[in-house]
């Protein structure tokens, strides 16, 4: 076993390598955010506490839209998330449970619309918004993310999985069909639920292209987008606030990771089919 | 499950009406279950699908009604020479990201099998940059990627040329690392669950048996993780399809478009020169092309007959 003791150590050296690599970039942008300005002089380490300053968040708070952009976010992921979930989870009930006549057909049209990148669609998801004018609304960017194929075909298999026994045995007690669903079947649905939640809050938060083709009045944009303009809007970009920017942005979704990290990696392997 | 009424013989000689009420009538719950969804679904995923298709055989200016044009828009990219270089420059992003992401990840999985100790901790950080936005780590990336930035000083440190890494040159392998370095633990994840359904003591017994590494990976490990290196490959090309947000964000594109993506060159077309059938047609094109890849790759990683 002596092979095995060093495989592992090997193992453990090039774990604490990469993960160092990871983690590496996001200190020196916390860094640089802590700083005024950033020059090529600017060494990794501060030679003080007092040579830190938080002048880069105060002007991005103050000075930008950020803190609107941060809003309209927090509105549009979380109203989006909530809708998906609740889409889904009925309508996966409905497809689990073959109450339809058409649910099998349905179910084969979810697993291709699953195959196709909807960037694809951008183009005639614009013009259909802009023909009804959603676009420059909140609404135009809720609506297109509010049913998610993964999020129905997650909720399917999770819910063909659960014996129907709870809800026949609830039916005969004298339990109206919505009952035996919301009593019955939702509570064991939950861990699914939760993986769908967790997945859908993080990719609703980082999505780019949608709003940046959907919203181009500045008070609108959502935080993805906002930051991207901070890259380009000032001729010399200020790096300082831009650092400042894409960690304050991000730190949301790592806040909801650091959390809730078991069902999010759990929902990576579902996403592949992998149980 | 409970009898249906409606396979009592007399409910033949109802009028058509009548019935449609009492299908109306034993699916009501279910149909409303299942409307918003599927409302939901046709509006904004299948309708956007075939209309696309429609988009791209015309000529729509943002303003005004579209035009039918046929097959006008592909016969134009065909001699679009910065569609043309933006398909190429795709292709060289995916023949990049695709072997190194499929081949890193499945490594760095058999890494994490074998440790034991603080698999869930390394887990986790590895599949971090997932979780923060694309727009992030391209600021970040930027910054560290600039004449000047940390990793130049390090080149310089150790006594190397510093590089430009968003030249001409460059660029396209810089932003595919940023990909790579993003997905790889992602991508890992997937394997690891693969891996996770071999029992230790088959691979123990394999040992005692004598089998070497060779055999081991041939024989047990591999057959279990076939379907998982397609499903890898797939989505990894799916996603190095969607460079668009790094690509925007880092470079617009450029220099000269040297960096310059499908997907970025269907949002100039699209929003800057405001030819949507145009980029219709384009987006078109980058869906056919992505579907034979994934095809080839289902067919070379499928399963054996």
């Amino acid at each position: 076993m002596a092979v095995r003791n060093k495989n592992r150590a090997v193992s453990y050296v090039l774990a604490i390598f990469w993960a160092i690599l990871i983690i590496l970039p996001f200190i020196w942008a916390l860094r640089i955010s802590l700083i005024p300005t950033y020059t090529a002089y600017v060494s990794f380490f501060p030679k003080s506490l007092s040579e830190l300053s938080l002048a880069n968040y105060k002007y991005l708070l103050l000075q930008t839209k950020f803190p609107k952009w941060l809003l309209n976010s927090t509105i549009v992921s979380g109203t989006a998330t909530f809708v998906n979930t609740i889409a889904c989870f009925m309508l996966g009930y409905v497809l689990a449970r073959k109450r339809l006549p058409a649910s099998e057909l349905l179910f084969t049209l979810v697993l291709a619309l699953m195959m196709v990148p909807y960037q694809v669609t951008i183009i005639s998801l614009y013009l259909g918004l802009s023909k009804v004018g959603l676009t420059n609304t909140l609404m135009g960017l809720i609506l297109p993310m509010s049913a998610h194929p993964f999020g129905v075909f997650l909720m399917r298999q999770y819910i063909s999985m659960i014996p129907t026994d709870y809800e026949e045995a609830a039916l005969i007690d004298g339990a109206s069909r919505t009952q035996a669903l919301f009593r019955i079947v939702l509570p064991q649905t939950l861990p699914a639920i939760g993986v769908l939640l967790i997945s859908m809050l993080i990719e609703t938060w980082n999505n780019f292209i949608l709003p940046l083709v959907i919203i181009t009045r500045t008070s609108l944009k959502t935080v993805t987008v906002g930051v991207a303009d901070l890259a380009f809007e000032i001729l010399n970009t200020n790096w300082g606030v831009l650092m400042a920017g894409s960690l304050l942005g991000a730190l949301p979704t790592i806040i909801i990771f650091l959390i809730f990290n078991r069902y999010f990696l759990k929902g990576l392997t579902l996403q592949g089919g992998i149980k | 499950m409970l009898e249906r009424v409606s396979s009592i013989p007399f409910a033949k000689s109802m009028s058509r009406t009548s019935k449609l009420m009492k299908g109306f009538r034993r699916y009501k719950l279910d149909l409303f279950l299942a409307l918003p969804g599927v409302l939901l679904l046709f509006t904004f995923y299948v309708a956007p699908v075939v209309a696309v298709f429609f988009a791209s055989f015309t000529r729509w200016p943002i303003i005004g009604d579209p035009r039918w044009v046929g097959l006008q828009n592909y016969r134009l990219l065909m001699t679009d020479e910065i569609f043309l270089k933006s398909l190429l420059n795709t292709l060289y992003y995916a023949a990049l990201i695709v072997p190194s992401l499929t081949i890193f990840s499945f490594i760095m999985a058999l890494i994490l099998r074998s440790i034991t100790k603080g698999r869930e901790f390394f887990k986790a950080i590895f599949v971090f940059p997932m979780v923060v936005t694309l727009v992030s780590t391209a600021t970040i990336w930027k910054g560290m990627f600039l004449p000047f930035g940390p990793i130049n000083a390090i080149l310089e440190f150790f006594g190397l040329q510093p590089i430009q890494f968003l030249s001409t040159e460059h660029v396209k392998n810089t932003l595919s690392f940023v990909l790579i370095w993003r997905d790889v633990g992602y991508f890992a994840i997937f394997y690891l669950a693969g891996l996770e359904q071999i029992p230790e003591e088959i691979i123990d017994a394999s040992r005692v048996d004598g089998a070497n590494a060779f055999q081991r990976f041939t024989k047990i490990i591999w057959p279990t993780m076939r379907p998982i290196v397609l499903l890898v490959s797939v989505l990894a090309t799916i996603g190095s399809f969607m460079i668009f947000t790094l690509v925007y964000v880092t470079t617009r594109g450029g220099p000269a478009y040297a960096s310059e993506a499908l997907l970025n060159y269907i949002y100039d077309v699209g929003w800057k020169e405001f030819r949507m059938g145009y980029a219709a047609a384009a987006a078109v094109i980058y869906f056919v092309i992505l579907f034979l890849l994934n095809s080839f790759q289902r067919l070379v990683f499928g399963r054996e007959k």
